[in-house]
């Protein structure tokens, strides 16, 4: 019975992650790129200006009031952002309504602010760092409910896969630690094992978190059976399970009083060990308008809850969320944040990076050891040709991807700033390179494949500071000086990955040399 | 300092804990010594307790929560380099065996 079971497990293993293996490292390597979501949007708009002192609140107030009667008067929701740890930045932000006249879409508008002047800043059109997260789960091109279903599916079948390795790895404890280079398959088994086993913890939270987060897609007839179907009814759900229990207080506060002024004061005497990130007035002109006070601070895995002025009668009511009332909106929220990683300082970002890092190495390893396996075992001509274009077409997914990613960077500073729909050809970039790497790989032989793609990934993550540098003039001189921590952490980090694809094209290289 | 401190603990609780096992001693001591089952055992103790350690120092200074991710975050990273460590520059980790 045992070894019957085992052996079941090891086919679902090797199934269940063979299947949507690409789409698996697709997902995992964009994913851990958008744990840096905010510095890598830093470095697509070099033109934005950190903030270095103190700032003058009343000032900022004043002119981003200004600004916001100017350019969305007619908007409901306006919000004005101050430098907050990993946004130091000064900006407003509105909600622009749909206007059919002028064929203009509901959405979030956003423009910086200068620190100093408090004129806008003409920043370039980017799809920027949002847009590379997002691909990880709404796959860009296809409809956003395809994209959440297919990562779903994915998800599930890594979860399975995950479970089932953790079941046919005979010796887990004893070869914890174990790698043994240069011994061919074992080697690359024992690199998978290391690069899954270990940060397991993370591996088995982001599938499971990543599931729970699509659940309303993918269980929506779970929905549809208790609240109908529709938008309109399963909002009505959202509202139901995610209410939230909310402290309601009058406060010593004169309505007609009532301004972004008064409220930021009061704030910051409720609060002064927190550090305020947003204030919004939101629901401008109708009876539920009201001001928000957004902080920058966690506790714990959770963001500080936001306090909300509304006049009721003669008298200004305080309102703060105690949390979700349900408890599994509670567990629904815990799995988020951790998924999301928000709280994380930059420590703990950077170990979640590695860690997701692993994770691509992981779906990696583990399709190379199924090609790797297969060319062994095969003997028909038939099968050889099918397995070879397997194999040269996987090696252009591994390593094509990376430099695609350089590419969307390259793209943020190369395409001309005038271009029609400039953000949607940096994603077209992406995607182009992705295809074009593929590509040739599939025309090279293997082992040139690896040394070709290697080395342009090398070149590519090289040069992207060198093109920084002389297209916006941010060397990291430049941005030392001006505390710029963003510009040079991601500069620094495109040079070292770079480093780390030369590193990798010179061994490869020298493998080939020595056979 | 109290990350870095913790990475350490949870290095060495984890080298004591590979060194308790036959083929990670091998590789550090150059076969020359026989891993005797009472000192495999103090090792594995010496290993499980450091272990424990690093995982209330880390509770006690974030909380529960941000404590546990923080701990499966660092030992994730940590048991990374002592495999690569132990397979290329096993001699490095003698000085523990003191």
């Amino acid at each position: 019975m045992k070894p019957r079971f085992r052996q079941s497990m090891n086919w679902l293993h090797t199934w269940a992650g063979f299947t949507f293996g690409w789409l698996l490292y697709f997902i995992f390597i964009t994913g851990t790129v958008g744990y840096f979501e905010n510095e890598i949007d830093r470095w697509m708009k070099p033109e934005k200006q950190v903030v270095h002192q103190e700032i003058n609140t009343q000032q900022l107030l004043n002119t981003a009031e200004t600004q916001l009667n100017a350019l969305a008067a007619k908007s409901t929701d306006w919000y004005i952002a101050f430098p907050a740890s990993r946004s130091p930045f000064v900006g407003i932000s509105w909600l622009q309504l749909a206007d059919k006249k002028t064929n203009t879409p509901r959405s979030w508008q956003e423009k910086n602010l200068n620190p100093e002047t408090g004129d806008i800043i003409n920043v370039r059109e980017t799809a920027g760092g949002e847009t590379l997260y997002r691909m990880h789960y709404n796959l860009h091109y296809v409809p956003q409910v395809v994209g959440y279903i297919l990562t779903s599916l994915a998800t599930m079948l890594m979860l399975v896969a995950l479970v089932t390795g953790v079941i046919i790895h005979k010796k887990i404890f004893i070869e914890f630690f174990t790698f043994r280079p240069k011994k061919g398959l074992r080697s690359w088994l024992d690199i998978h094992n290391i690069f899954s086993v270990l940060p397991l913890p993370f591996h088995l939270m982001i599938t499971y978190s990543g599931l729970i987060l699509l659940m309303g897609i993918t269980m929506s007839t779970v929905i549809d059976v208790n609240y109908g179907e529709g938008r309109v009814n399963h909002q009505k759900f959202r509202k139901a399970a995610h209410s939230e229990i909310k402290e309601q207080q009058l406060i010593n506060l004169a309505p007609e009083s009532l301004n972004l002024t008064t409220v930021l004061a009061d704030a910051k005497t409720r609060h002064p060990s927190q550090k305020v990130s947003f204030i919004g007035l939101v629901k401008r002109g109708s009876a539920a308008e009201h001001y928000e006070i957004w902080f920058d601070n966690y506790h714990g895995i959770h963001l500080a809850s936001s306090l909300e002025y509304h006049i009721k009668g003669d008298k200004v009511q305080l309102e703060t969320s105690k949390g979700k009332a349900g408890n599994a909106a509670k567990l629904y929220d815990f799995f988020e944040h951790l998924h999301e990683g928000l709280f994380a300082d930059i420590y703990l970002r950077w170990l979640y990076f590695i860690a997701g890092l692993l994770g691509a190495g992981m779906i990696a390893t583990g399709m190379l050891l199924w090609i790797g396996k297969r060319n062994i075992t095969n003997n028909s001509e038939h099968s050889f040709r099918i397995m070879s274009i397997l194999e040269r077409a996987n090696i252009g997914v591994l390593v094509g991807l990376p430099i695609a990613v350089a590419a969307y960077f390259g793209a943020n500073r190369l395409l001309p700033m005038a271009m029609n729909n400039r953000s949607e050809w940096e994603v077209h970039s992406l995607f182009i390179t992705f295809i074009f790497c593929i590509a040739i790989s599939l025309i090279s032989s293997a082992k040139k494949a690896w040394f070709t793609l290697l080395s342009l990934a090398a070149i590519s993550y090289s040069l992207l500071p060198v093109i920084n540098l002389l297209t916006t003039n941010h060397s990291p001189l430049k941005s030392i000086i001006s505390s710029d921590w963003q510009m040079l952490g991601v500069d620094l980090t495109l040079f070292l990955t770079g480093i780390v694809f030369t590193i990798s094209a010179f061994i490869v290289n020298k493998k080939d040399m020595n056979r | 300092m109290m990350l870095l401190s913790s990475f350490i603990l949870i290095f060495l609780s984890f080298s004591y804990l590979s060194l308790s096992l036959p083929r990670h001693y091998a590789q550090v001591t150059n076969n020359r010594t026989y891993l005797v089952k009472k000192h495999k055992q103090l090792l594995a103790l010496v290993g499980y307790t450091l272990l424990l350690a690093s995982i209330f120092f880390l509770i006690y200074l974030r909380g529960a929560t941000l404590g546990s991710v923080y701990w499966c975050a660092i030992a994730s990273v940590d048991a990374l380099i002592l495999s690569m460590v132990l397979s290329y520059k096993a001699k490095w980790l003698r000085f523990i065996l003191l």
